[in-house]
């Protein structure tokens, strides 16, 4: 079940969508024949060759999409971090009448909010740690290798890049490549070719499609994050065979995304990788918007709901979102990684990333792993899912049909109909909110929608701000549909959140409202939890049995290992200070959360600090 | 589910039919009492009189003057029920129609069976065993430059660098550099969002307007990747009925492009024009023949061509392509910024002039110095590809240092009042360091030159004089030389090596690029590498 089956249009909202699609193109029609009466013998294009667009199409493009062209493209000149300069446009007349999209800069600029970038962790402009080594990496390895990777294009960076990333997913190997969308669309055909069968999410992004046809394989489509339906086709598949010739498949790859980017909503890759390791399918899981994003460390949508990767026969994600770069990754086992490189097009073909971009990626990783040496990473995160969470309550409650998963930090927001939403989206940046609107073909007619990507750059001020804003051009909008079905969904899948992420005690008095309003605040409540485990670990050192809450006596003792490895002086005084902010510490482990062990090597290093009779300081 | 309910109908009918007849004949008779007989003897069958009785009673119901007689009964409405039952009959063979025998294989499976299959099923791995196909050698790991210069991991002292498409040295020239450095200090490194996204970063309009300039065309667009650009280019202009062909020395991205657009596809044999030409005609007697619609045709070949290095005669592609209305391709990634007057390309090489080739596409990667392609054209070609090149529309757009790099370049070409430029300078000393690899590379023995000496492309390629026709051996052969050149010589060069995917693998060469920073000396010691070299590794 997913948020996207319990959206449906109010019926006067499908009748105005309607009246106003079938009214723009009357409209064009109307100004088609007015053109051709106008220019009878005017023909377009040279003669003898067939136009390079098909009619329909560009009837679109000319009369429909020209009309609201400026929704989109909107050029920027600054680093797309939480503000951005987003540059002032203009239409211009094109004399020849039958060009309605024509649209120039106009020199100056306005300074939004940007709720519209892939910026999850703020990496996207100049970092103090990350900057100073992307430029050096440029000073020493140049600007591009201008070769491609099996040739003269791998240098210090990338190696350290490739070793950095299987570390931090935890597998065994990794490849990079310089584009996120020819990872996918140069790798799925390295994988599958005919006589094989991808079984994808009805959602999956063009990248995958494009890799997918580019393959030769078989597809089908099961409901978008539905475990069921997708072990229906799956046994079906297997028992038929392939189509026709009802010879076996030779393999089958599932392709799920880790957070739909036009539905927000996290993949169940639980539910899924158990489907595909029944049926011994191959799962290719594409990380692009949940890497960096999701999960208490940001480690993505496996750390979010507690698989091991391993059991991810391909980890695929991008570098172009949460680290502030450009390019992709495929994460595997080695043999599989081995084989990428002898084979992929853009490993032996393409030019390799560039030095600046690897090492961008680099020290943003040493900074979510705390190897730069502070807690900047974990704080970066808890921001993160901080700002969404908050965000997403605070416009559920507004009355808004918002979908998407807790912890996701893209939610669209449903407006129905395509007016709305070009509407909604020139209304946002007249009050200096950049925001992306996304309508057909992106989606179906009816399902137009607007676009909100939360960053850890925001400020709660900022988003308090933002929704002010956002409530007067709702109103104006009538965009409070307050689908009933949705909001329960939503809140109780808040509740299950809070439950794996925080524990029961906090899960019974969860709800949206109460998340808005900011009694039920996430931060402040693991700040609770966290002075609540260190009274306990301190009771269960000095020999006291484990009184109140929380689990087994070695559970607390694992717990009190976490706290003995965050207890050095320094992450320490970050704590403190960050209380002194009025923020809540940001490195404290979840309570409930049981899939997250800490590693061998930092049990070690605890066994070694934790002694009877020591309290744990705070 | 169909087939049990037409089975329950059929032996409905059946019974119906052999039923009602039977019991209404029972209840007619019924009706007429029989003629009284004796008790005892009709009770009585085991004797022979018994029996007789009997049949005698039955004889008298049935046979002449009896009531169930068939003349009597049909008279005295039996008739009726004669019809009713050949109604009944006709009605069962109505229904009998629908009924036809299956085959056993066609019923569907059972929850068991698929079960059972699902069980059985093994899939092969999901990539074949690498076990005992001869490993191509690690890529040397660079870690530092000093103009034609790298340094390598695990090797102390610096080596000649033939083995990058840098031609101008733009990827390492100090102010491009220090441009770019300023560029990430105030824009960050990635862009953080697809162009259509607020991901356009008016680095990203500078370089498209100075492309288009660059090129005299109306406009231009810039890609993300290399080998994403071609590959998205071709399927927005094409589709299931339009006409695709290529050169069948094309490299993959042009290849993965024409299986993407799933359009009718076709290859002419290397620079080939007469059987371009009848390629192109039997597509155009096939639409005659079944009389399509006028469709979009396209020819697609190589400025120079990657896997080869030789260059495709624009000029006389130009013709055949005007004489049959199709539409023309460029993919100019190793020509631009290295052939023509001002550096745009073959297309200028060939005479061609803006606007005369409909779609010219090149990668950045090479002369530019930067990551990426470009592609540019008329509005309409370009304007299309925003709204259907999926590299572009689904792609987070390229890091605006990077387009900050592509704008140095072609800064440094763009001509002054007087004709001359920077960039031009460069490209003809580029051209000299050609012609002089060139020259020295075409005698060394044990190795072809691919192209000739004359040609003025910067992509060397050296076949094997002798193949052993074994082309995991002439591979083998040629990393042992490249190996050696590196280990004794100093000189970074590189084997060339295709995946699988590549529907025509061309043969193993060794690869060598000219390169504008390689000095004269430099070019002997390439040169003398390799001649020792092949001496030491042909002979052993």
């Amino acid at each position: 079940m997913s948020s996207g089956d319990t959206i449906a249009p109010p019926f006067f909202s499908i009748l105005s969508a309607l009246f106003i699609l079938s009214a723009a193109s009357i409209f064009g029609k109307i100004r088609d024949v007015m053109y051709f009466l106008l220019h009878p013998f005017k023909t377009k294009g040279k003669t003898g060759y067939a136009p390079i667009r098909d009619p329909t199409e560009d009837f679109y493009m000319r009369r429909m999409y020209g009309r609201i062209v400026d929704c989109w493209n909107r050029p920027i000149c600054s680093a797309p971090t939480a503000w951005v300069n987003v540059m002032k446009r203009e239409r211009v007349r094109d004399t020849t009448g039958v060009d309605t999209a024509h649209i120039v800069p106009t020199g100056g600029h306005t300074r939004c909010l940007n709720l519209s970038s892939y910026n999850y962790l703020g990496f996207a402009a100049f970092d103090p740690y990350c900057t100073p080594r992307a430029v050096a990496a440029i000073e020493d390895l140049g600007i591009s290798n201008c070769s491609p990777r099996v040739h003269a294009g791998t240098t210090s960076v990338h190696v350290e890049l490739e070793e950095l990333v299987a570390r931090f997913l935890g597998v065994e190997d990794a490849i990079t490549y310089g584009m996120g969308f020819a990872t996918n669309s140069s790798t799925i055909p390295a994988l599958v070719s005919k006589g094989c069968l991808v079984i994808s999410d009805a959602l999956n992004h063009s990248s995958i499609v494009t890799g997918v046809r580019a393959s030769g394989a078989k597809v089908k489509v099961f409901r978008h994050n539905d475990a069921d339906h997708l072990e229906k086709l799956l046994k079906l598949a297997i028992a038929e065979g392939q189509p026709r010739s009802h010879r076996p498949w030779k393999k089958i790859l599932v392709i799920v995304e880790g957070v739909y980017s036009m539905e927000g909503e996290t993949c169940r890759l639980k539910e899924i990788v158990e489907v595909a390791k029944k049926y011994r399918a191959y799962t290719y899981l594409d990380e692009a918007h949940s890497v960096g994003a999701l999960g208490p460390t940001g480690r993505g949508c496996c750390e979010h709901w507690g698989v091991d990767p391993r059991d991810v026969d391909i980890m695929m994600g991008t570098f172009t979102k949460s680290f502030g770069s450009c390019g992709g990754y495929i994460a595997g086992k080695r043999e599989v990684i081995e084989y990428l490189r002898r084979h992929s097009p853009a490993h032996l073909y393409a030019c390799s990333m560039a030095p600046g971009c690897a090492e961008q990626v680099i020290s943003a990783l040493h900074v979510m792993m705390g190897m730069d040496g502070t807690d900047r990473g974990k704080q970066k995160i808890d921001q993160l899912h901080d700002n969404a969470n908050y965000v997403r309550s605070r416009l559920l409650t507004m009355g808004l049909d918002v979908l998407g998963s807790w912890d996701s930090p893209v939610m669209p927001i449903m407006t129905y109909n395509a007016a709305k939403m070009v509407a909604f989206s020139r209304l946002t940046l007249a009050r200096k909110l950049a925001m992306v609107i996304v309508g057909f073909p992106a989606t179906p007619v009816l399902l137009t929608r607007t676009r909100i990507c939360i960053s850890a750059a925001h400020t709660r001020e900022d988003l308090d701000w933002a929704i002010e804003q956002m409530e007067e051009v709702v109103d104006l909008c009538m965009l409070r549909y307050r689908t009933k079905a949705l909001y329960q969904l939503v809140e109780s899948e808040l509740k299950d959140h809070i439950k794996r992420h925080f524990g029961p005690e906090l899960a019974k008095r969860a709800t949206i409202k109460a998340l808005a309003a900011g009694e039920l605040d996430l931060r402040r409540s693991k700040r609770l939890d966290h002075q609540l485990e260190l009274d306990q670990s301190a009771k269960a050192v000095h020999g006291s049995n484990g009184v109140g809450v929380g689990g087994n006596g070695h559970q607390q003792q694992q717990e009190q290992q976490q706290q003995s490895t965050s207890s050095k002086p320094k992450r320490a005084a970050a704590n403190s200070k960050a209380q002194l902010e009025g923020k809540g510490p940001a490195a404290s482990p979840r309570n409930g959360d049981t899939h997250r062990k800490p590693l061998a090597s930092m049990q070690a290093h605890a066994k070694a600090f934790v002694r009877p009779g020591v309290v744990v300081s705070k | 589910m169909k087939s049990i309910m037409s089975r329950r109908r059929v032996v409905a009918g059946l019974a119906l039919a052999t039923i009602v007849p039977l019991v209404s004949a029972c209840l007619i008779a019924s009706t007429h009492e029989a003629r009284p007989s004796d008790d005892d003897q009709s009770l009585n069958l085991f004797s022979l009189k018994g029996i007789s009785g009997a049949f005698r009673a039955f004889w008298d119901i049935v046979g002449p003057g009896g009531k169930l007689h068939p003349a009597y009964f049909l008279e005295h409405k039996g008739h009726l029920l004669i019809e009713g039952a050949l109604i009944l009959v006709i009605v069962y063979l109505v229904l009998q129609h629908s009924f036809k025998v299956r085959r056993h294989a066609q019923e569907p499976l059972t929850e068991k069976e698929i079960d059972q299959l699902c069980k059985e099923w093994s899939p092969e791995p999901l990539v074949p065993s690498t076990a005992g196909v001869p490993e191509p050698p690690e890529p040397h790991v660079i870690t530092g430059l000093d103009g034609p210069y790298v340094y390598l991991k695990g090797r102390k002292e610096k080596v000649i660098n033939a083995a990058s498409s840098n031609y101008l040295n733009m990827a390492n020239n100090k102010e491009n550099k220090i441009e770019s450095i300023e560029t990430v200090n105030t824009y960050g490194v990635g862009s953080c969002g697809p162009r259509g996204f607020y991901g356009t970063i008016d680095k990203h309009l500078d370089l498209e307007k100075e492309l288009a300039e660059f090129y005299g065309t109306e406009a231009a667009i810039i890609y993300s990747y290399d080998v994403a650009t071609i590959a998205s280019i071709i399927p927005a202009f094409a589709n299931r009925k339009d006409i695709m062909i290529y050169d069948e020395f094309c490299s993959y991205p042009i290849q993965a492009g024409c299986t993407i657009s799933r359009a009718r596809v076709a290859t002419f044999k290397h620079n080939d024009m007469d059987d371009l030409i009848r390629v192109i005609e039997k597509f155009e007697a096939e639409d005659k023949a079944k009389r399509k619609p006028l469709c979009r045709k396209l020819i697609v070949v190589e400025g120079i061509y990657a896997n080869y290095g030789d260059m495709a005669p624009l000029k006389s592609i130009w013709e055949i392509k005007n004489k049959y209305k199709y539409r023309l391709m460029v993919d100019e990634s190793h020509a631009f910024g290295v052939l023509g007057a001002t550096g745009r390309g073959a297309c200028e090489h060939f005479g061609l002039k803006s606007g005369q080739v409909e779609i010219i596409a090149a990668s950045m990667s090479h002369a530019m110095g930067s990551v990426g392609g470009f592609c540019v054209g008329d509005r309409d070609i370009v304007e299309h590809q925003r709204l259907s090149g999926s590299g572009y529309c689904f792609s987070a757009s390229l890091p605006p240092y990077l387009a900050v790099a592509g704008s140095y370049m072609l800064r440094l070409l763009r001509p002054d009042k007087g004709g001359n430029s920077p960039g031009k300078e460069l490209m003809s000393l580029l051209q000299k360091k050609i012609r002089s690899l060139r020259d020295q590379l075409k005698g060394i023995p044990g190795l072809k030159l691919f192209g000739g000496a004359a040609l003025p492309s910067p992509v060397i390629h050296m076949h094997l004089a002798k193949s052993s026709g074994n082309t995991v051996e002439d591979q083998e052969t040629l990393y042992h030389i490249a190996d050696h050149m590196l280990v004794n010589g100093g000189v970074l060069v590189l084997v060339s090596q295709y995946s699988k995917l590549d529907i025509r693998r061309p043969p193993p060469s060794l690869l060598i690029y000219a390169n504008v920073a390689l000095g004269e000396k430099e070019i002997l010691t390439v040169v003398g590498a390799l001649r020792k070299a092949v001496k030491d590794v042909i002979k052993a």
